[in-house]
């Protein structure tokens, strides 16, 4: 079924949809010319220090051209034509080594507009289906179904971080989505995010019994487990008759917001629902005059971009139609393309930047440019080894500026990123979640 | 509205059996087992790989890959090596003399001939782990290792209060493999031709000797402070291993190189702001210092006059006159948006469409913009010219050249010609290829209504700079496409080697792409003994043919691999060419 065609002239084309079917992107291999913008980014804020002139991670970990997108193209093109079978292993590891963080995706689409991200993402989701998933991810997600939760934890612990102070009411138009991480791992995030809002006077509520969004199993190329997960989510917030959903962890905030509508085949505002980041939430509070910063900090402070809450958490918009192969492989009906240009980028530093005292510097790689901090794709689960290199890196980055902190708007990148403190000289000495520096500074 | 017909792709095993039709050879070939611990020894396991899967990764990559790539010749490196040093490179390249094994350079792996092609039994030496950015800002140089981009080298040169050309080939193309073959920039105009720019290097000989020229002869210590001086004692070596344009790497593999780098103005980092986001991210200009400006003139004669002119005038840092679709890539969206534009252009349009591109920088100061901008008023007053409107930054040549961009409007793209000539062979070898092209090749290639060309001046007026492009549609020719056309790609051949030459032994012009890539058809009165020489040097410094095969003798192998590609006529072209 293709849309906005009417059947009058035969026109040959080839079918196209953006979904995470590997057949939909013969195209994509086909017509990757290998320029490697992938691997590099937006060349006009690389720096010349070799150590900061990749996006990709995975590529900068490996060096050897399999391990970033270009490189993979041609992967995925032999198995399309059987030059490669899908048994190899390195093909799994390509794959799974990959953080699905859109580096490349944004770099392609300064150019080429091919849909790389979604290609390697449908990678993963063809081995999964062929058996070829990682063990470390099937025994999480498994955990997951088994829980309700990423930690395998008793899911009615979820609202233990709930302090007295805190006020949540039973039903309120906004609702917090916490996610397994600030629950069970991170309470001080999901306590800093609901004193935000009861200081901005904003009624919230809780689902009754939130589960997993399911962000790993889409990361990891589990589809079907997805789906499953994204059907109870949905009817729980439909349920809850929420018309705003705030969430802390960013892989919460853009599943929701891009995952949960990609699967459902309709745009993030067919949700029914609005979906804000805290940072977003929180800036939209200061301009309304529910919130200002009451607090100085002396500190020199740099913004981490997670590329979940940046280029990553644009807004879906469904497509399906022809490429007419008679036409110049025009893509018929005309679509709208997703390039990291509208992620969420100024809300955050408006609120640091509006903190008395504060230093504020960017770091070479940020916006859409900005590089991975290592939790993402399940790779920190599958190769511990890739992800922490990715951490290094990133700290290391800050440390160049002199940064005394970073902030960041998710919990698993804040993760990452102290985790990395441990083993990285550097200036950085605290790592902080964004609701951790709004609740301190702002009232 | 059209209708469409749903047309699945072909399964996996009609695309392999289309493929085996296609190829020549074995896709997959095992390389000697004591040849690859050999050269393992040398750089270490982790840097070393003969997994198919890495191997897979290098194919079919960069520039003029559909022909290669699409017809089925493209193959796998039978393995992947990454040497840091000029002296593992050596090694390597040693090894695969000894077991007659064929080698290949790469590094961005912008050019199709910077992977294996025609055979599967090359080893594939990636350069990328060759990281050196070494600036002498006292003496304007500068120490660039293989693995060097020119997006990260024009950064290190800002931070250094210097500058340099970013190429026509794009931010992401290596700087020691572009000023080993074209190295062009807009910026040619100040800065000179790449092979100027070139001081000392390492080259590591087709044998596996290592060679140090120029200042860097005689040493065992190669630095950017002993990089100082072009050439060295006896003959200039630039010319064999460098020539005019180039060998592909056919000639051996320059490793290190020392390279002119240019004052720029103080504070250039602060000058030139990174802002913005994807894709509108861009360079801002402290516009009193750097701007560019561009030019409408009223007439092809006032645009070839002005750019006369304006060389004459020796000021500016670049002139050049691009083609008119480039302007609208540049507005447009996406290619859908390209394509609405584009088609409301007509032949008219493009015949009245005449503007230059000027980029003036105050060097020393302000007031040398201001005496530049002076100038270029009364010029462009003199020559019935008006400055139009003009963005405050750069979005190209500084250090972002988009240059894969140029595949988006059909995903299909070559440029059939580019060289340096004189102004006035220029233009009029742009004139008849354009007319050309509209009136006898369009189709198989996109509507250009007749556009001249890309063109500038390079060496303040000494020289100029052409390039033609043409675009076709990928579909057709893509074999494992079901809109795979055989007689349009036909027509496409026949435009490259046989109306491309013919111009070209018209107007005089050298086409540096049939030079470097397809030295038989650099034959005749314009061209003089060029192919004999090249046959003598590769004989004499590679023997066994290791470097590279087949280049730079690619479209013989093509004719010999796959001959139905080629229309008869330009067969008998290419055989007669061959036989002098």
């Amino acid at each position: 079924m293709l849309l906005g065609i009417n059947k009058k002239k035969e026109v040959l084309g080839m079918t196209f949809k953006l979904d995470l079917n590997l057949e939909n992107y013969f195209w994509e291999s086909r017509c990757c010319m290998g320029c490697a913008m992938c691997k590099y980014g937006d060349w006009t804020y690389v720096p010349a220090d070799h150590e900061f002139s990749w996006i990709c991670p995975e590529w900068q970990w490996g060096k050897f051209d399999n391990w970033g997108a270009c490189g993979r193209t041609r992967l995925i093109n032999a198995l399309f034509v059987g030059d490669l079978d899908w048994s190899e292993p390195l093909i799994h590891e390509a794959a799974f080594r990959c953080f699905s963080c859109g580096g490349c995706d944004v770099g392609c689409k300064r150019n080429l507009d091919l849909e790389i991200l979604l290609m390697n993402q449908s990678l993963k989701v063809a081995l999964v289906e062929r058996g070829f998933g990682r063990p470390e991810h099937k025994g999480i997600i498994n955990l997951i179904q088994r829980s309700g939760n990423y930690y395998g934890m008793d899911n009615r612990l979820r609202k233990d971080w709930i302090t007295s102070d805190i006020k949540v009411e039973e039903k309120a138009d906004v609702l917090f989505f916490v996610g397994c991480w600030a629950s069970f791992k991170f309470p001080e995030i999901a306590q800093a995010t609901a004193r935000i809002l009861n200081k901005a006077g904003v009624p919230f509520m809780l689902l009754e019994n939130e589960t997993c969004c399911g962000s790993f199993m889409y990361e990891t190329g589990h589809l079907r487990e997805f789906r499953a997960a994204v059907n109870i989510t949905m009817k729980k917030i439909k349920d809850s008759g929420a018309k705003t959903v705030v969430c802390a962890c960013g892989y919460c905030y853009k599943t929701l917001k891009v995952e949960y509508p990609k699967v459902l085949e309709i745009a993030t505002k067919d949700l029914g629902f609005e979906v804000l980041h805290i940072s977003e939430f929180a800036d939209r509070l200061v301009k309304e005059g529910k919130l200002s910063p009451k607090e100085k900090l002396e500190m020199r402070v740099t913004y981490h971009d997670a590329c979940s809450v940046g280029r990553l958490s644009e807004p879906w918009i469904p497509w399906e139609g022809i490429r007419d192969a008679d036409d110049w492989g025009k893509l018929k009906p005309r679509r709208q393309f997703r390039r990291g240009t509208h992620g969420c980028y100024e809300p955050p530093r408006n609120l640091i930047k509006a903190i008395p005292g504060i230093d504020f510097v960017e770091m070479y790689r940020h916006h859409h440019n900005a590089y991975h901090s290592g939790e993402g794709g399940g790779v920190y689960e599958a190769y511990p080894d890739t992800a922490q290199f990715a951490a290094e890196m990133r700290v290391k980055e800050a440390g160049v500026f002199g940064a005394e902190a970073i902030i960041t708007p998710d919990v698993h990148s804040m993760f990452m990123l102290r985790d990395a403190l441990q083993r990285v000289e550097t200036s950085v000495k605290k790592v902080y979640h964004i609701s951790e520096i709004v609740d301190q500074i702002y009232s | 509205m059209q209708e469409f017909k749903e047309r699945p792709m072909l399964t996996t095993s009609e695309m392999k059996e289309k493929l085996r039709q296609l190829r020549t050879q074995p896709y997959w070939w095992d390389m000697p087992e004591e040849a690859y611990r050999e050269m393992e020894a040398v750089v270490g396991p982790d840097k070393i790989s003969r997994e198919k899967v890495v191997r897979q990764a290098y194919v079919g990559r960069g520039y003029a890959r559909e022909l290669i790539w699409f017809s089925g010749q493209a193959y796998p490196p039978c393995c992947v090596v990454q040497p840091e040093t000029t002296e593992e490179v050596a090694a390597i390249v040693r090894i695969c003399n000894k077991y007659h094994l064929p080698f290949n350079p790469c590094s961005s792996q912008w050019a199709y001939n910077a992977n294996p092609r025609f055979r599967p039994d090359q080893v594939q030496i990636d350069l990328q782990r060759m990281w050196i950015i070494d600036i002498d800002k006292k003496n304007h140089l500068a120490h660039v290792g293989a693995g060097v981009r020119y997006g990260h080298f024009c950064q290190a040169c800002f931070d250094h209060d210097h500058y340099f050309i970013n190429t026509g080939g794009g931010s992401a193309s290596c700087v020691i493999a572009n000023h080993t073959v074209w190295g062009c920039s807009p910026f040619n105009y100040r800065m000179g031709n790449p092979e100027r720019r070139v001081l000392a290097v390492k080259w590591v000989t087709p044998e596996g000797d290592i060679v140090r020229t120029g200042s860097w002869a005689g040493r065992d210590e190669c630095t950017v402070e002993t990089g100082f001086w072009g050439d060295g004692l006896g003959p200039n070596l630039n010319g064999i291993w460098r020539g005019h344009i180039g060998w592909f790497g056919a000639m051996g593999i320059v490793t290190e190189m020392t390279v002119k780098i240019f004052p720029f103005i103080e504070n250039a980092r602060e000058a030139m702001v990174p802002e913005g986001v994807n894709p509108d991210s861009h360079l801002r200009f402290n516009t009193n210092r750097v701007a560019w400006q561009n030019i409408r003139l009223p007439s092809r004669k006032a645009l070839e006059d002005f750019f006369y002119e304006f060389s004459h005038c020796q000021i500016g840092a670049a002139i050049t006159k691009v083609p008119v679709f480039w302007r609208v890539i540049a507005k447009a969206q996406d290619k859908e948006d390209f394509w609405e534009r584009w088609s409301g252009v007509t032949k008219e349009d493009i015949d009245n469409f005449h503007m230059a591109r000027v980029l003036l920088i105050g060097f020393t100061n302000e007031k040398q913009m201001e005496y530049e901008r002076a100038v270029l008023e009364e010029l462009t007053k003199e020559f019935g010219g008006e400055f139009t409107r003009t963005k405050p930054w750069d979005e190209s040549w500084f250090k972002n050249a988009d240059t894969s961009g140029m595949w988006m409007m059909t995903n299909g793209y070559s440029s059939s010609e580019g060289g340096q000539e004189c102004l006035r062979c220029s233009f009029e070898t742009g004139k008849i290829l354009g007319t050309l092209l509209w009136e006898r090749y369009t189709p198989p290639f996109m509507p250009e209504y007749g556009d001249p060309g890309w063109f500038q001046v390079n060496d303040f007026g000494h020289s100029s700079y052409l390039e033609f492009l043409v675009y076709m549609n990928v579909s057709k020719c893509d074999p494992l496409s079901e809109r795979y056309d055989l007689q349009y790609v036909k027509r496409i051949i026949e435009w490259q080697f046989e109306e491309n030459p013919s111009v070209d032994a018209k107007t005089g012009f050298f086409n540096f792409f049939s030079g470097s890539g397809f030295p038989v058809l650099v034959q005749g009165p314009f061209f003089s003994d060029y192919q004999i020489w090249i046959d003598r040097f590769k004989k004499e410094f590679d023997p066994r043919g290791l470097s590279n095969p087949p280049a730079p003798y690619d479209p013989e192998t093509f004719l010999e691999e796959i001959p139905k590609h080629i229309a008869t006529k330009a067969r008998r072209i290419i055989k007669t060419a061959r036989r002098g």
